[in-house]
C-alpha cells in the first residue's frame, strides 16, 4: 500500500531514534524532578506567615479535592493495570468487569495485533449506552419535577448529571461500585494493602464532608442529601430513649461558647466522655489546690525567714525578739452592735417575708377553685360582698342627689349640692359610674371626685380590646363566680339612713383599700389614699353622728343585708348546680 | 385581719391599676452568684452565655425561689434561657416525672425551647420532650411514658396527653407560659385554662413575653399569687441594635419589584419576609421562584414534616430567605437572621415588635424594612409613636447596616 520502500536499516535507525528520544524524555523527567526539589530550597526562605496566609487563602476544600482526585486516579490506574494485565478471568469476574465500560480484554487483544480492529465492537450494545443522554448538556425544560436535571457526585468524586427520576437508580449503582471498589482494595494482597485501606477510609470520610459542603454540589442536591440525613437521624432518635442536645442539633449553624463539648450521640460513649471530662476537671482542681497550698507555704516560709532576719537584727541591737502581731480586738468589739442591728433588720425582713409567704399560701386563685383540696367557690367577706353588690347597682336607680343634702340645710341650692358632692361623695359604684361619664368633660376638675383608694379612673369597662371576642367574655363569665343583681330594696329611706350608709361605705373603703394592697405596707396604702380632698368623719361621729335612728332602723337594714346574702348564696348554689351538670366540671374532668 | 388582707377579691377590678416592676427585685450580675448547680453553669457557658442579660440578672432568682413571676424583656435578650435556667435549677433529676410544663403558641417554638433546655442541661443529662401537634401520637405517649423531666409543648397536644393520662401532672410544680400574651389571648386562653385545671393547686406560674399588654396583666390574678413583675416600659421595648426603615410604594404590585431589588441584600446573611396570610406567602414564593430567586417558605397549612424540614434547612443555613406568616413571628431564634421584611404590616402593635425581633439576636445587629402603601403610613406612624422609636425611609446603603 505504501508508496515508499522501507528498508531494514531505516527501520532500525528509526527505532534507535525513538529509543534515544525516550531516554531523553526520561532523563528530562528525572531532571525536572530534581530541579523542582532544588528549586524548593531557595524558596523555603519565605516571608513570615506566608504559609499561614496561604492556608487561609487556598481553603482546605481545594486541598482536599486535589488529594481526593489524586487518590481516585491512583485507584483507577491500579484497577486498569490489573484488568489489562490479567486475561484469565472467571465468568463472574467477566460479568463484573462489564461495569467498567472499557473492554480491557479487547484492548489487550487490540494491542496485541494492532491492525485488526474489525470486530471489537461486538457487544457494546449489550451495555446500556443511554448514559450518554445523561451527560448531554442540552435538555429541554422539565415537564414535571421528575424530569428535572440534578447534579450528583459519585463515589469517585465526579460530578454527574441525571434526571431526578433516575437519581435513585444511579445512586444505588454508585453504591455498588463503591462496594466493589472497596472489596477489590481489600482483596489486594500487596504490601500496600494497609495504606490503601486507609486511603479508602480517608476517602469515605472526605466524601461525607464533600457531600454536604462541596461547592460542586447543586443546591437541590445538597438539600436532598441533608433531608435524607435528617430523616435517618430522626429514625435513630425514635429508637433512643434518652435524647440529648446533640441528637436534635440537625446541623444547626449556631455559635456555641468556648466550653461547648459536642458529646457523642452514642449513650455509652457519651457517658465515657462525660466521665473523662469530669476526671480532667477534678485533676485540674486538685492541681490548682496544690499550687495554692504551695504558694501559701512559700509565703509563710518567706514571712518566717523575714521575721527571723528582723529578730537577728534586733538581737544585734540588744532588743528582745519581736512579738507576734496583736490581733485586732477593737474591731471585734465594735462589730456586735452593727451585727446586732443588721441581724435585727434581717430578722424583721425574714418575719415579714414569712408572713407574706403564709399569706401567699392562704391565697386561693380563682382558677384553682374546685380542684382537689380547694374549696368550690370563692367565699367573700362581708365587705367584699357589699362592695360587689354595690357595684352592680344600676346608676339610674341611685337616690336623687337631693337626698345627699345634710340634715337641716336649705333645700336644693345648686351651689350647695356641688359643695356637698365635693365633701361627701365617697366612692361607691353607682357614683363612680356617673362620674365616669362625666369625667370626660371635667378632666381638669380633678378635685371634684374623691376616690380614696385608687388612682383616678379611666374608662376601661367598654374599652375596645383587640383580642377579646364574645367567646372569651362568655367564657370568663363561666369561669368566675358571677351573680345577677338582686332586686333593690328600698334604699330611698330618709336622710339619716343615707348618711349612715355613707359612713359604712367609708369604712368598707378603708378596709378594701387595705385588702387590695394586702401585700404592701399600710403606710403605702395610707399615702396612696390621700390623692384628692379627703375629709375624715369627725371623731364623735359614732356617737353624735346621724345615727340616732340607727339602732331603731338597724333591724330593717339587717333584714336587707340578710336578704341580699340569701339571694347571693342561692345564686351561687344555682351556679354550682349548673356547673355540676355541665361537662366542664372539674371533678368530672379528672374522671375523663 | 391578716386573713382578710391576704386574699384578693375575685372580682377585683384591675383595669385601673397601673402595673409596674415589683420593688426590691434583686439584680445579680454574675452567673456564679446566682447559686446555680455546677453542671448547669457548665451548660450555660457551653451554650455561649458569659454574663447574664438584664432579664436573666433579675428573673432567674425569683423563679428559682418558687415565686410566681411575670417577666418582660426586649426580643432576643435571653428570655427563653432565663426560664430554661430556672427550670433546670429547680428540677429533681432523680425523679423521672414531669416536673415542669412549658407551653408555647407554635410547634416550632416548643421544639426550640426543648432544644435550649437540652443544651443548657447537657451536662445534667436532663430529659425534655417536645409534645406538639402534627407528630405521631404513639411516639408521644411512649416518650412520655418513659419519663421526662420537662415537657415543652403546644396547649392542644399537651391537653390531649393529659387527658389520655400519658402526661401525669401530679408532680408538676411549675407552669411556664412563653409568649404569655399570646397564650392568654382569645384563641389560647381557654386551652390554657383546660390545662391549668389539671395541675396541682398553687402551681408556680411563670409568664414570659416581650409584650405584655395591660389586659393580659389584668387576668394574671386569676391564676397567679402575688407575682413578681419585671416589666419594660413600651418606649424601651425596641432595641437600639435593630434599625427600622420603610419603603413607600404606591401600589401593592410594586412591593414585589422592591423585594426583587433587595434580594442581594437579603442573602448577605439570612432574612425573613413576613406576609399576613398563608395564601400570600404561597403567592409570593411562587412569584419569587418564577423570577429565579431562591426562597423557602413556611406556614401553618403545611404538613408538619415539611415545616420541620424547612426549619432545619433555615437553621443550618441551607436556605437564606424565608417567606412566612406570623407563625414565625414569635420567639424563633436563628442567630444569622439579620434582616426582617414586613411585606405586609402586622395586624397589631405587639406583632410588630415580635416580627422585627427575629433579627438582632442577643446583641447582634439587625435591620427591619417595612413595605408600606400610602395608606399604611398612618399605621406605621402609630407604631413609631407607640413605642417611641424611629422608622426612617430606607437609605441606599442599607446593605452596609447588616
Amino acid at each position: 500500500m505504501s508508496t515508499y520502500k522501507i528498508s531494514k536499516s531505516s527501520l532500525l535507525s528509526l527505532k534507535a531514534e525513538i529509543n534515544r528520544k525516550q531516554e531523553e524524555l526520561n532523563k528530562a523527567k528525572l531532571q525536572n524532578k530534581i530541579k523542582k526539589a532544588q528549586l524548593k530550597k531557595p524558596l523555603e526562605i519565605k516571608n513570615k506567615d506566608v504559609e499561614q496566609r496561604k492556608a487561609q487563602d487556598g481553603n482546605e476544600e481545594d486541598v482536599n479535592l486535589l488529594e481526593k482526585s489524586r487518590i481516585a486516579l491512583e485507584l483507577k490506574t491500579k484497577l486498569y493495570d490489573k484488568l489489562s494485565k490479567r486475561s484469565n478471568f472467571t465468568d463472574e469476574e467477566i460479568e463484573h468487569n462489564r461495569r467498567f465500560l472499557v473492554r480491557f480484554d479487547k484492548k489487550n487483544v487490540r494491542r496485541n495485533d494492532s491492525l485488526s480492529d474489525s470486530d471489537n465492537e461486538v457487544d457494546v450494545n449489550k451495555y446500556p449506552s443511554d448514559e450518554e443522554e445523561h451527560f448531554s448538556d442540552e435538555y429541554e425544560p422539565a415537564k414535571n419535577p421528575d424530569e428535572e436535571w440534578v447534579e450528583y457526585t459519585d463515589c469517585l468524586g465526579r460530578t454527574r448529571k441525571c434526571m431526578r427520576k433516575d437519581l435513585e437508580f444511579l445512586k444505588s449503582k454508585d453504591a455498588d461500585l463503591r462496594e466493589t471498589l472497596d472489596k477489590t482494595e481489600n482483596k489486594d494482597d500487596s504490601p500496600e494493602k494497609e495504606i490503601s485501606v486507609k486511603n479508602t477510609e480517608n476517602q469515605e470520610k472526605l466524601e461525607s464532608e464533600f457531600n454536604e459542603e462541596s461547592e460542586l454540589l447543586s443546591n437541590d442536591m445538597r438539600r436532598e442529601l441533608l433531608r435524607q440525613q435528617w430523616e435517618k437521624e430522626e429514625e435513630e432518635l425514635k429508637k433512643k430513649n434518652d435524647i440529648h442536645y446533640q441528637d436534635i442539633l440537625f446541623n444547626e449553624a449556631r455559635m456555641h461558647g468556648v466550653g461547648y463539648y459536642g458529646f457523642s450521640k452514642d449513650e455509652e460513649q457519651r457517658a465515657k466522655q462525660q466521665e473523662a471530662l469530669k476526671n480532667l476537671r477534678e485533676e485540674t482542681e486538685q492541681k490548682q489546690k496544690r499550687a495554692e497550698e504551695l504558694r501559701n507555704l512559700r509565703e509563710k516560709q518567706l514571712a518566717a525567714r523575714a521575721k527571723a532576719a528582723r529578730n537577728r537584727k534586733r538581737a544585734r541591737m540588744g532588743l528582745p525578739p519581736e512579738e507576734d502581731e496583736p490581733e485586732i480586738v477593737q474591731q471585734s468589739e465594735e462589730k456586735p452592735d452593727e451585727e446586732k442591728e443588721t441581724e435585727k433588720q434581717k430578722e424583721m425582713e425574714q418575719k415579714k417575708e414569712q408572713e407574706k409567704e403564709a399569706a401567699r399560701k392562704r391565697h386561693i386563685r380563682p382558677w384553682d377553685m374546685g380542684k382537689e383540696g380547694v374549696r368550690e367557690h370563692y367565699e367573700c367577706s362581708q365587705d367584699e360582698w357589699n362592695e360587689k353588690k354595690r357595684k352592680e347597682r344600676p346608676a339610674e336607680f341611685a337616690p336623687p342627689s337631693s337626698y345627699h343634702r345634710p340634715y337641716g340645710s336649705e333645700p336644693r341650692d345648686k351651689d350647695n349640692t356641688l359643695e356637698l358632692n365635693k365633701t361627701l361623695y365617697f366612692s361607691t359604684k353607682k357614683l363612680k359610674k356617673k362620674n365616669d361619664c362625666e369625667n370626660q368633660n371635667r378632666k381638669d376638675n380633678e378635685t371634684f371626685f374623691v376616690d380614696t383608694s385608687k388612682p383616678p379612673p379611666t374608662i376601661r369597662k367598654h374599652h375596645i380590646n383587640p383580642y377579646k371576642t364574645k367567646e372569651t367574655v362568655s367564657y370568663e363569665q363561666t369561669s368566675t363566680v358571677k351573680s345577677k343583681p338582686i332586686p333593690i330594696v328600698n334604699e330611698c329611706e330618709d336622710f339619716d339612713e343615707v348618711q349612715d350608709r355613707l359612713f359604712d361605705d367609708y369604712k368598707t373603703m378603708r378596709q378594701n383599700s387595705k385588702s387590695t394592697d394586702s401585700f404592701e405596707s399600710d403606710s403605702e396604702s395610707e399615702s396612696r389614699r390621700g390623692k384628692g380632698i379627703e375629709i375624715s368623719p369627725p371623731p364623735t361621729f359614732d356617737y353624735y353622728g346621724p345615727s340616732d335612728t340607727k339602732r331603731t332602723k338597724c333591724s330593717s337594714r339587717k333584714v336587707n343585708l340578710e336578704d341580699s346574702i340569701a339571694a347571693g348564696l342561692k345564686f351561687l348554689r344555682q351556679q354550682v348546680e349548673k356547673k355540676n351538670t355541665s361537662s366542664k366540671h372539674p371533678s368530672e374532668m379528672f374522671l375523663l | 385581719m391578716s386573713s382578710a388582707k391576704a386574699r384578693t377579691p375575685a372580682f377585683e377590678d384591675l383595669s385601673n391599676v397601673e402595673f409596674e416592676t415589683s420593688e426590691g427585685v434583686e439584680v445579680i450580675d454574675k452567673f456564679k452568684n446566682i447559686g446555680l448547680r455546677e453542671e448547669l453553669m457548665r451548660g450555660i457557658f457551653a451554650y455561649g452565655f458569659e454574663k447574664p442579660s438584664a432579664i436573666q440578672q433579675r428573673a432567674i432568682k425569683p423563679i428559682m425561689k418558687g415565686r410566681d413571676v411575670i417577666a418582660q424583656a426586649q426580643s432576643g435578650t435571653g428570655k427563653t434561657a432565663t426560664f430554661a435556667i430556672s427550670i433546670l435549677q429547680s428540677l429533681d433529676l432523680t425523679m423521672r416525672e414531669t416536673q415542669v410544663l412549658c407551653l408555647s403558641p407554635t410547634r416550632e417554638l416548643a421544639v426550640q425551647i426543648q432544644k435550649v433546655i437540652l443544651a443548657l442541661g447537657d451536662f445534667m443529662n436532663v430529659q425534655c420532650h417536645a409534645c406538639i401537634g402534627g407528630t405521631n401520637l404513639g411516639e408521644d405517649i411512649r416518650k412520655l411514658d418513659y419519663g421526662q423531666h420537662v415537657v415543652s409543648g403546644t396547649p392542644g397536644r399537651v391537653y390531649d396527653m393529659i387527658r389520655r393520662r400519658a402526661l401525669r401532672t401530679r408532680a408538676v410544680k411549675m407552669l411556664v407560659l412563653d409568649e404569655a400574651d399570646e397564650m392568654l389571648n382569645k384563641g389560647f386562653k381557654e386551652q390554657i385554662y383546660d390545662v391549668y385545671r389539671f395541675l396541682p393547686p398553687s402551681t408556680q406560674v411563670v409568664l414570659i413575653s416581650a409584650t405584655l399588654p395591660h389586659e393580659i396583666l389584668e387576668i394574671t390574678s386569676k391564676f397567679m399569687t402575688d407575682p413578681i413583675r419585671i416589666l419594660v416600659k413600651r418606649d424601651e421595648l425596641t432595641l437600639e441594635g435593630i434599625k427600622q426603615f420603610f419603603v413607600a410604594v404606591e401600589r401593592e404590585e410594586w412591593k414585589f419589584d422592591t423585594l426583587c431589588d433587595l434580594y442581594d441584600t437579603l442573602t448577605i446573611t439570612q432574612a425573613v419576609i413576613f406576609c399576613n396570610t398563608k395564601r400570600k406567602v404561597d403567592w409570593l414564593t411562587e412569584k419569587m421562584r418564577e423570577a429565579n430567586f431562591t426562597v423557602s417558605s413556611m406556614h401553618g397549612d403545611m404538613p408538619q414534616k415539611e415545616r420541620d424540614n424547612i426549619m432545619k434547612e433555615f437553621r443550618s443555613g441551607q436556605s437564606r430567605v424565608l417567606i412566612t406568616t406570623d407563625v414565625w413571628a414569635r420567639g424563633i431564634d436563628v442567630q444569622q437572621v439579620s434582616l426582617v421584611i414586613n411585606y405586609d404590616l402586622p395586624n397589631n402593635r405587639e406583632l410588630y415588635i415580635h416580627r422585627i425581633g427575629r433579627s438582632g439576636r442577643f446583641g447582634r445587629k439587625g435591620v427591619a424594612i417595612n413595605f408600606v402603601k400610602s395608606d399604611d403610613i398612618r399605621i406605621l406612624r402609630d407604631i413609631e409613636q407607640y413605642y417611641s422609636t424611629q422608622i426612617d425611609e430606607m437609605p441606599m446603603n442599607v446593605a452596609d447596616l447588616i
